[in-house]
């Protein structure tokens, strides 16, 4: 499973590799600081999972979310975020976010998360290129 | 004393009169003839003038005349022969303080003449009054006027001041956010995945150290959430980002939820269902009318209800905050303690819009925001601020119509937020 990670924080993109590489079946394909690279970097690597910080340098990851939304793109995001309100997880979810995380407190959800979309057809896999 | 022109065509006269006048303490300039006369009278700042009705070829009515025309305020008294019909209404006509008859009493020439100088000088102080009188108020209003200019460049200069101030302390709290979530918020959460990590790394549990590892992990995950919580709840409380990334609508209703989990306060919200483009200083100075306005509601109300209405009007937007505690006295609230509802007529001068306060003791309290509209929409096209819970696409953010009919709300009634 091809994972991207956007996040602006080098100190949680290393730890989140680490956990997330811990995982089997998991393959960290790039990681991204801002906006404008993460949606480079979409295209590059069409990743199965994308994990999402919202607070860029750049503008906010809901305007990731936006632009795959009006790509129809398949990749399955994940949010995870310092802005846990209610508003951004509407606002996340209704342009096709798959989970909105709090960084305070669900970390520890997201090997079961991954486990779980592993045991489904992974997006970009031989379906999805017929889509 | 006074200064008395004599104008006679007789030497003789000039010379007696002259000699009275000189000896009662007056000062006498001579004239012998009309032209001489009308001189005298431009160069002699006289008080009385005593003119023979014959002045050689000219005649003393001439020269009455002129200091009728020109001294109004220097007293002419005729000397004549046989006053006839014409020469009187003449006189009258110009204004003679008196006659004297040839042939006269010397006495009664210095009579009349310090009648004369009487008058003049009761005319002089009357005039020195009103001149007195005059620069007084106008001294006065030149004081009010400079007073009341100094009075309007200190509002503005205060209005002024209190807007920078708000944009500095905007500023300084966006600052502060930015760090406060980079520093702390991204090393708090890079511990929490830590501690996750490390958590699996001791699966499964193994007896002696590696339990009390584990319990201690379990122990620490909690303290650095509450930490990461906390710093996010301050983050959102300097600065609402949400306000840039939602819009305002969606800031209000987060700021209303959040305001009723803390305090428990029950809290009803009504807003339109329709976006609206606002510039980005308007939206943040209508939430922080909010926000001031709910801090008041908790501080000094002592309600247990307050309802939010937002709703769109005739090129208005119009934002009530109604609480249904213990009221107050507007008018008799002091200063000191009405700086919050200062703070927020100040913001809404930033907009041009107005705040209201209506309250009676045990009534409640509506605070009514104002905020004109059409002109606003129409020129935030670039930059401008979503007030609503759908973003628009970028080719589509553009002017947006200000609707000609009320917009319907989300909901006809108030719905309870906790019923989401």
């Amino acid at each position: 499973m091809k994972v991207l990670i956007i996040d602006d924080s080098e100190l949680i993109r290393i730890r989140l590799v680490t956990l997330l590489e811990a995982i089997a079946g998991v393959e960290i394909v790039g990681q991204a600081e801002t906006v404008a690279e993460g949606l480079l970097a979409l295209r590059q690597f069409k990743p199965d999972v994308m994990f999402l910080d919202l607070q860029l340098p750049d503008g906010n990851g809901l305007e990731v979310l936006r632009v795959m939304h009006a790509e129809r793109n398949p990749t399955v995001v994940v949010v995870l975020t310092n802005y846990p309100h209610a508003q951004y997880e509407r606002r996340a979810r209704a342009t096709g976010a798959h989970a909105f995380l709090n960084k305070a407190r669900d970390i520890f959800k997201i090997p079961s998360l991954l486990a779980a979309l592993m045991t489904n057809e992974p997006p970009h896999g031989d379906r999805a290129e017929q889509v | 004393m006074a200064i008395i022109l004599l104008a006679d065509d007789e030497k003789s006269i000039r010379t007696i009169l002259g000699a009275l006048l000189k000896d009662a303490g007056h000062e006498v300039i001579e004239a012998a003839d009309a032209d001489e006369a009308i001189r005298c009278v431009e160069r002699y700042p006289l008080d009385v003038a005593l003119l023979d009705i014959l002045l050689g070829t000219g005649n003393g009515l001439d020269v009455a005349r002129h200091i009728h025309d020109w001294r109004p305020d220097v007293r002419v008294i005729l000397m004549t022969g046989e006053p006839n019909f014409a020469s009187a209404r003449q006189s009258i006509s110009l204004r003679i303080f008196d006659y004297l008859v040839k042939p006269f009493e010397l006495q009664a020439v210095l009579e009349t003449i310090s009648r004369a100088a009487a008058a003049k000088a009761r005319d002089m102080e009357h005039i020195l009054l009103l001149k007195e009188r005059e620069r007084t108020h106008e001294d006065l209003e030149r004081r009010v006027r400079v007073r009341t200019a100094e009075l309007n460049q200190a509002a503005v200069n205060l209005h002024a001041l209190a807007a920078r101030l708000q944009v500095v302390r905007e500023e300084e709290r966006k600052a502060l956010a930015r760090e406060l979530h980079d520093e702390f918020g991204q090393k708090l959460t890079a511990l929490q995945i830590d501690l996750s990590w490390l958590d699996r790394k001791l699966q499964p549990v193994q007896p002696g150290l590696g339990a009390e590892m584990q319990d201690k992990i379990v122990a620490m995950m909690p303290l650095v959430e509450q930490l990461t919580e906390m710093t996010q709840a301050i983050c959102a409380s300097l600065r609402p980002g949400m306000l840039d990334d939602l819009g305002l609508l969606a800031a209000i209703e987060w700021q209303v939820e959040d305001c009723e989990r803390r305090t428990g306060l029950k809290c009803a919200l009504s807003i339109p269902a329709e976006d609206l483009v606002l510039e980005r200083d308007d939206a943040l100075a209508l939430f922080r009318i909010l926000q001031e306005a709910l801090t008041n509601v908790i501080r000094h109300a002592q309600a247990t209800q307050v309802m939010i209405r937002l709703v769109i009007t005739d090129g208005e937007l119009e934002m009530d905050v109604q609480d249904n505690g213990r009221g107050f006295s507007p008018e008799a609230c002091p200063v000191s303690k009405a700086l919050g509802l200062l703070s927020m007529r100040e913001r809404a001068i930033g907009f041009q819009g107005s705040v209201n306060i209506q309250s009676k003791p045990g009534q409640g309290t509506t605070v009514q925001v104002r905020m004109p509209l059409v002109q606003r929409v129409l020129t935030s096209a670039h930059g401008g601020h979503l007030l609503g819970d759908q973003a628009l696409p970028v080719a589509d953010a553009g002017i947006r119509p200000q609707p000609s009919v009320p917009i319907t709300l989300a909901s006809p009634d108030l719905y309870p937020l906790g019923a989401e």
